[in-house]
């Protein structure tokens, strides 16, 4: 999701989706138009909406419209329905349901293993130019920062936390090959070097 | 050998065994070589594979860490959570594993499987032409 320009005026995407055709045929969805089962928060791989969060939805909905219909009363004069309840009861209706839901959908979630990664397991090829994006471990520490060269392509890798020979955190540099065609396995520099001020920080 | 030593190492290639025996080809930072054998493969998904793939890490996960997010991804189930939670329900059951083959540059992959073996290349030319043998 933070990886595209969004216009609330029409509703649709204004860029493209980074992910390209591995998302889906079209550029523009949002998780292949299936937001009611994917979320999508780094805007670079979909994953599974967890039973907390769909239960806290249900749960929101659940309060608020039954804080409405238990302050439904007949006006004895018109014969007409009113609802006492003011907004700012129905909306804590709203958020005492979606607590109960979202703990009802907790302890789902545990039981079936339903929770899903906040985070891709490694950055794209791809990306847009001079952005940074960083893949972390199940315990949020980084595992690896890049950022993206003017062409869309990795231009440095901070890679953190790792034992294959290289110092920790060591940074590795991306060349151009000299016929303007898209780096490969060989651009990449090897071994690492120390990481300078104006390597790519986590984000 | 461990599993973190394989930084900036490389994955060759794979060969899948009739049956549920898959090798997996690694170079090290090094450069020598390795052939991970998983046993028991009930799924797996590889997808990026280019000249040269560079691993970010190779990381193995309990049956007990597996997510729904990883038997939708193995299984390509989109978003059918029934059969996704049928499925996780099941790998615990069974208490598979998952390997997570994660790049820098190229191949991705996701392995469901019972048991594994890190081999020398000598020593998986030997175990190999064993297995051949045994079956001829």
């Amino acid at each position: 999701m933070r990886a595209r320009y969004f216009d609330p005026a029409t509703g649709r995407f204004l860029s493209e989706d980074p992910l390209g055709f591995t998302a889906a045929s079209n550029f523009y969805p949002y998780v292949g138009n299936r937001p009611l089962f994917f979320r999508d928060p780094w805007g670079k791989q979909p994953c599974c909406i967890p039973f907390a969060l769909k239960y806290a939805g249900y749960g929101a909905a659940g309060g608020a419209g039954l804080t409405a219909l238990g302050s439904v009363a007949v006006d004895a004069a018109t014969g007409g329905i009113n609802i006492l309840a003011t907004p700012s009861e129905i909306a804590l209706g709203a958020a005492a349901g979606g607590a109960i839901g979202y703990g009802v959908g907790s302890l789902v979630d545990i039981l079936m293993g339903t929770s899903c990664s906040s985070s891709p397991r490694s950055n794209p090829f791809r990306g847009k130019p001079g952005d940074v994006s960083t893949t972390r471990r199940p315990d949020g520490t980084p595992k690896q920062v890049r950022r993206y060269g003017p062409d869309g392509y990795p231009d440095t890798d901070v890679d953190h936390d790792t034992h294959g020979g290289n110092e920790n955190p060591h940074a590795h540099d991306w060349g151009r090959p000299a016929d303007g065609t898209p780096p490969t396995a060989g651009d990449r520099s090897e071994p690492g070097r120390p990481v300078t001020p104006s390597d790519p920080r986590p984000n | 050998m461990d599993f973190q030593s394989f930084h900036d190492g490389h994955f060759d290639g794979i060969h899948l065994e009739p049956g549920k025996t898959v090798h997996i080809f690694l170079r090290a930072p090094n450069k020598d070589r390795y052939i991970l054998v998983l046993k028991g493969v009930e799924a797996l998904t590889l997808s990026g594979v280019k000249a040269g793939n560079i691993i970010l890490d190779l990381v193995i996960r309990s049956a007990r860490e597996a997510t729904s997010t990883d038997v939708q991804e193995l299984y390509d189930l989109g978003e059918n959570n029934d059969q996704a939670a049928k499925l996780l329900g099941s790998t615990r059951e069974k208490r598979l594993q998952i390997l997570e083959l994660n790049p820098s540059y190229g191949a991705s992959g996701l392995f469901l499987f019972e048991s594994f073996e890190i081999k020398e290349t000598n020593e998986w030319m030997a175990f190999t032409l064993r297995s051949v043998e045994a079956k001829a």
